[in-house]
């Protein structure tokens, strides 16, 4: 298995470190911020995850520095949260066959003449012109912590489980190849996953100011929305319901949300919470807030109409069947 | 005249014309398909993730057979209208269709006879009052859905809020209409003893006089 990944050709004392006495006593943790022992030959240095590494630290997903870390930085992801050591997925697009391409390969051996190092190298740039996870495994990847909701009422977030509530969700789940994942709108093209931003940061994609260019998404090999006007990047698309605004809120107001999250889901408060979320209220929350007023009304509306007519035409057409039966028995 | 004044009963009456029976298998058709290709957005969960690679086939064609049928009950409904105008036949339906006192007092008098309060039904004329109810009911769920779904086909030109209330309208309204059809229509024209297993006249427009006369005994 570890011989057919990625990092295969790799030394295990290269990523860990203090292997050399046995028995390995004093090993560490892997540091994918390691200067490897491979060289990179555009440059001829030793290669290294350093950069991206910092440039993590920097993003939303950041765990601070040591002297001042993050609140609950025990949460933030790794990089082997998300990196599993991939196993080189066989190549596939433009009118190829998946696997591996022996026309392309053909050229690189004509050079490089050892064909196991040849095909090596060849898949370790070609893995990665292609997506190596589907949708549906990209979203359940960002699930696996984001619809934790005790972990993200810590960090003052709303649990993400409810992106299935979304259309987007269910292409994801159909295996439609044009459904947008996590990704496709918090990383569109032009933006890094290794430095996702909060969403009130200008620089993040689903910032109020990018909102409509991330829906149209031009450059995307994805059809989006091109033509989106711009009130149709306004809202919610994680549509936020009733139930679990409240621990984040009062994890806001300080109130004791790491011991008491169970106590507080016992809790209906959703009313109170709503007026109180306004720490910056605008007149568009107020809009907001006035919508889903209205969504919430024509649901209860609809919710109550259907139970009204659908029992009444039940019940006429029972006592219809017990009357044309009883007259059918006298005849 | 009726046909009780007429010296010759016929033995059956034409109830559904050629165009009427028309219209009524485009919609049963077009209805059909939108309910099937409409609710399979809605399976659970594991049975979506078991279809696996047939899952984006059947995403995509689900999307053009619902939004072809949309069009064609749209279609319908359009033609429908011009026949309620141009044609002879069409006025005198639209006019026997329209809910007048007497349906209130035939609710009444109807609920009495099923409870045993009342020895006979109520003489109804060309449509009763469920008949009627369920017209309009088509009527009004065809606006409200056919908006609805035109509102979420053409996405990008409307707010979120828009496109979330319609997608919340148009969920509620096909769930109305498909327990409405099947709790009333299909008792009516299928579950009902002497109807089962299924009323012809939409084959064949043709209702027998003897069922006409108990049924709607003042046309």
């Amino acid at each position: 298995m570890f011989n057919n990944s990625v990092h295969g050709k790799i030394l295990c004392k290269n990523c860990h470190l203090n292997l050399d006495v046995i028995p390995h006593n004093d090993a560490k943790k892997v540091d994918c911020s390691t200067k490897c022992h491979v060289k990179e030959p555009s440059r001829d240095v030793e290669f290294s995850h350093g950069n991206l590494y910092a440039e993590v630290n920097e993003s939303i997903h950041g765990k601070g520095t040591p002297g001042n870390p993050k609140t609950f930085s025990e949460d933030m992801p790794g990089c082997t949260d998300c990196h599993l050591n991939t196993v080189y997925k066989p190549v596939q697009g433009f009118d190829q066959q998946p696997g591996i391409s022996r026309d392309t390969l053909r050229r690189c051996i004509s050079c490089h003449t050892e064909a196991e190092w040849a095909t090596r190298y060849y898949q370790h740039f070609a893995h990665r012109l292609h997506r190596s996870k589907t949708a549906l495994e990209t979203a359940k990847l960002c699930l696996n912590c984001h619809q934790d909701e005790q972990m993200m009422a810590r960090h003052n977030l709303p649990a993400t489980s409810n992106y299935k509530d979304t259309f987007h969700w269910k292409g994801v789940l159909y295996n439609d190849k044009n459904a947008p994942d996590c990704i496709s709108c918090h990383a569109p093209i032009g933006y890094s996953v290794h430095s996702l931003k909060s969403m009130h940061d200008p620089q993040s994609p689903v910032h109020r100011t990018n909102l409509q260019s991330t829906c149209a998404s031009a450059d995307s090999t994805q059809q989006c929305h091109p033509g989106a006007v711009e009130s149709f990047a306004t809202g919610k698309i994680h549509q936020t319901e009733a139930g679990f605004d409240e621990k984040v809120a009062a994890f806001v107001k300080g109130e004791p949300i790491l011991d008491g999250v169970d106590f507080l889901e016992r809790r209906k408060r959703y009313e109170s919470i709503i007026e109180s979320e306004g720490v910056d209220t605008t007149s568009l929350d107020a809009t907001e807030r006035f919508q889903r007023k209205i969504y919430l009304l024509v649901k209860y509306v609809y919710t109550l109409l259907i139970t009204v007519v659908i029992g009444g035409m039940l019940i006429h057409q029972l006592m219809d069947f017990y009357r044309t039966i009883k007259n059918r028995k006298n005849h | 005249m009726t046909i009780l004044e007429s010296k010759e009963l016929p033995r059956e009456i034409v109830r559904l014309n050629k165009s009427e029976r028309i219209q009524h298998l485009l919609t049963f058709v077009t209805f059909v398909l939108l309910v099937i290709t409409g609710y399979i957005l809605r399976l659970p969960e594991e049975w979506i993730l078991k279809l696996g690679s047939w899952g984006e086939p059947v995403f995509y064609w689900r999307g053009i057979i619902h939004r072809v049928c949309g069009v064609l009950m749209i279609a319908t409904g359009v033609y429908h209208v011009i026949y309620l105008f141009a044609c002879k036949e069409g006025r005198s339906f639209g006019k026997d269709m329209i809910p007048v006192w007497k349906d209130v007092k035939d609710i009444i008098h109807n609920l009495a006879y099923y409870l045993g309060k009342r020895p006979e039904p109520p003489k109804f004329r060309r449509f009763d009052y469920r008949e009627k109810a369920e017209y309009l009911a088509l009527v009004a769920g065809t606006i409200i859905i056919s908006v609805t779904g035109i509102i979420l086909w053409s996405e990008e030109y409307w707010s979120k809020f828009a496109l979330d209330l319609s997608i919340l309208i148009h969920g509620m309204e096909a769930i109305l209409a498909t327990l409405a059809i099947i709790v009333w229509h299909f008792y009516a024209v299928h579950w009902k003893p002497g109807q089962f297993p299924m009323s012809k006249v939409w084959i064949d427009g043709k209702m027998s006089a003897h069922h006409l006369l108990e049924e709607h005994p003042l046309q």
